[in-house]
């Protein structure tokens, strides 16, 4: 049996892409060049799956600054404020400022970027499922500045219709959907908020047939906190391996009888892993009785260069020549 | 340093590069143009710069750090033990080459002094300052593939940033600015971090300032008067000045450098709408120890509204200077 290899989130827009993303937005070039720049960028990525054997893949997010920019697309009732760190590291987003109640945009260019990547899929004879990537509410919540709602309760369970219906949307065009909730482990987090999640979640998730793979990153700094994730309704936990590599031991116990996706590729460091250490934790989970394993990136490829981005997904490549389930 | 005026004005350091620059930089990548004809450029280049911050009427102008690509990546290029293995983004479309700290750092030759001692001999006023980018940042931006930890890491690049400032002040450098924006990023590490920057302007004979910009100030706000330093400029007008509070709220008593033009906006503030923001400054801090000078460097605007921004930064500050002037206070 091969293990299961998945790309997480986005994937490192090349700087030429970048170029012609500024040459649209400032009226050089039309949307036709601009359109087949991301083609041939989501195309390569595909390609690159091929290669390595992925079981699931983004369209690696080239049309959108950034997870949270995604939501500009579909969401009315935010405006995009001021350049925020995304948690702790180099890399900026633009804030939703809320200023309105959150409401469906009507014609998102988010369906229509996953309609296209799928094209691509089918065009190229992909097999990985695609995934569609999505904010979780209380990330949403975290990461926002609100000036509308006076409960956050109410606001993250707008947000989570509204994403409900961009989901059912995107349905046709995706085999699973990807959900990025790090703030779970974030400090101050009312703990009214993390006891409401699971509700909210049935929101957002209401009526969505595809496989919902929910994904943190970063430090755990409440091991806590892991009742909570591990309480929300979905199918796949994914865990930030090597932000947490020194409290394994506390965190596998919640693997047991679960599906879960490791992130054990380090995407905020150029050093290569080592596949014995793969290896290893990927064998210690399945003996802690995991029901099903993924193994990928641990966070969003944005933060390496692309060079080195392609160098650790294809490290992966080379646990099919290992029997790693003996 | 030469007297300056009540509310001195300022720039962070970057300015852009003016388009034939940037073409310089190509043609020398493509092998088309000399070392010698690209310091050429960058020298011409200097003189631009400064001729527009003097138009605008800026008290202390940098060289807009125009040799620089991106102000770790410059560092990184110069000091053994950083290798580099591509562009990463940081927002939008903004990208640097992040570099990989691959073996023990070690300090090669001076890296800031040539293009201090020209800036010098071209510039309208003593009153230079010269931009280097602090140790913990430059730790922080960059990927750590040698080192057991960030902190033994980060203070070897104390040594060599202090070594460096050494230089300068030799040079004749009044006015160093450690740019230290990512000091704010970990709260774990911020009590560690200042001691690093501490060490990095150890013994230093100059009028010190530190730059920090965005992120959450509330981190680092408990320990800035703890920074050995004369000044902190921080981004302001971005936040909407609300980190004004957090700074009243611990006490922070060293001068302030003000950010009141928004650096990631292509709108240009009006002088009127400078002059209400510096007020609010004015309502938290004596107008002795307050500066004026945008969020953060201004490379990522085009030339004509950078210069926009400034004329009316300066602008702005005239007319709060008249106010005060009709209060008794001496603005000369």
């Amino acid at each position: 049996m091969l293990v299961k290899k998945a790309l997480l989130g986005s994937f490192p827009k090349n700087p030429k892409l970048g170029k012609v993303i500024s040459w649209y937005n400032t009226g050089k070039i039309n949307k036709d060049k601009l359109e087949k720049y991301l083609k041939d960028n989501i195309e390569k990525l595909f390609k690159l799956a091929i290669d390595i054997g992925l079981e699931y893949t983004t369209n690696g997010l080239f049309r959108w600054d950034d997870i949270v920019d995604i939501t500009f697309s579909y969401i009315k009732g935010a405006e995009k404020g001021a350049l925020q760190r995304f948690f702790d590291n180099n890399f900026y987003y633009r804030q939703p400022v809320i200023n309105n109640k959150i409401q469906k945009k009507e014609n998102s260019e988010y369906v229509y970027d996953l309609e296209v990547s799928r094209k691509i899929k089918d065009e190229i004879r992909l097999k990985s499922k695609l995934k569609a990537v999505a904010i979780g509410p209380l990330t949403y919540y975290s990461l926002s500045e609100n000036s509308y709602y006076k409960n956050p309760i109410d606001l993250m369970q707008d947000y989570a219709y509204v994403t409900n219906s961009i989901l059912e949307e995107v349905s046709n065009y995706v085999e699973a959907i990807e959900i990025h909730e790090p703030s779970i482990f974030s400090k101050n987090i009312e703990r009214v908020l993390l006891e409401k999640l699971p509700e909210i979640y049935k929101i957002m998730l209401s009526n969505i047939k595809l496989e919902k793979h929910l994904v943190t990153y970063f430090e755990i700094k409440n091991m806590k906190r892991l009742d909570y994730l591990f309480s929300l309704p979905v199918d796949y936990f994914g865990i930030d391996i090597i932000e947490n590599i020194k409290r394994l031991a506390k965190i596998y116990p919640y693997f047991t009888n679960r599906k879960v996706y490791l992130g054990i590729l380090n995407a905020r460091n150029t050093k290569m892993e080592r596949l014995s250490t793969i290896i290893r934790v990927f064998k210690s989970v399945k003996g802690r009785g995991a029901s099903d394993i993924i193994i990928g990136n641990n966070t969003l490829l944005d933060f390496i260069p692309e060079i080195i981005a392609v160098k650790k997904l294809k490290l992966l490549k080379k646990l099919d020549k290992v029997n790693i389930n003996e | 340093m030469n007297k300056l005026p009540l509310l001195p004005t300022s720039v962070i350091g970057s300015y852009p590069r003016p388009k034939w620059l940037k073409e310089a930089i190509r043609l020398h990548k493509a092998g088309k143009l000399s070392d010698e004809e690209l310091q050429e450029a960058f020298n011409d280049a200097v003189v631009i710069v400064l001729h527009d911050h003097f138009k605008a009427g800026v008290d202390v102008p940098t060289d807009g750090e125009v040799r620089r690509d991106e102000m770790v990546e410059f560092f990184a290029e110069r000091i053994k033990g950083f290798r580099f293995y591509g562009p990463v983004r940081v927002w939008g479309t903004a990208y640097y080459r992040k570099p990989s700290v691959v073996s023990k750092i070690e300090y090669g030759k001076p890296m800031l002094v040539d293009e201090f001692n020209f800036a010098k001999s071209v510039s309208y006023t003593e009153n230079l300052k010269v931009t280097i980018t602090g140790p913990y940042t430059i730790a922080e931006w960059s990927y750590n593939e040698y080192y057991k930890n960030k902190r033994d890491l980060v203070f070897d690049l104390a040594k060599i940033i202090n070594q460096e400032i050494r230089n300068l002040t030799e040079a004749g450098a009044k006015i160093i600015q450690i740019d230290e924006p990512a000091l704010h990023t970990r709260k774990e590490d911020v009590k560690w971090g200042i001691d690093a920057v501490n060490e990095a302007i150890k013994g230093i004979n100059a009028k010190l300032i530190m730059h920090i910009c965005y992120g959450d100030y509330t981190i680092v706000a408990p320990y800035l008067n703890e920074i050995k330093v004369d000044q902190i400029n921080f981004a302001l007008k971005i936040y909407d000045y609300k980190p004004l509070e957090l700074l009243k709220k611990y006490g922070y008593d060293k001068e302030i450098g003000a950010g009141v033009i928004d650096v990631h906006s292509k709108r240009v503030e009006t002088p009127e709408e400078v002059a209400k923001d510096i007020n609010k400054v004015l309502s938290y801090f004596p107008v002795e120890k307050v500066w004026i000078n945008p969020d953060c460097g201004l490379k990522l605007l085009s030339r004509k509204i950078a210069y926009q921004k400034l004329l009316s930064m300066v602008e702005g500050t005239k007319i709060v200077r008249e106010e005060l002037k009709k209060k008794g206070y001496s603005v000369e």
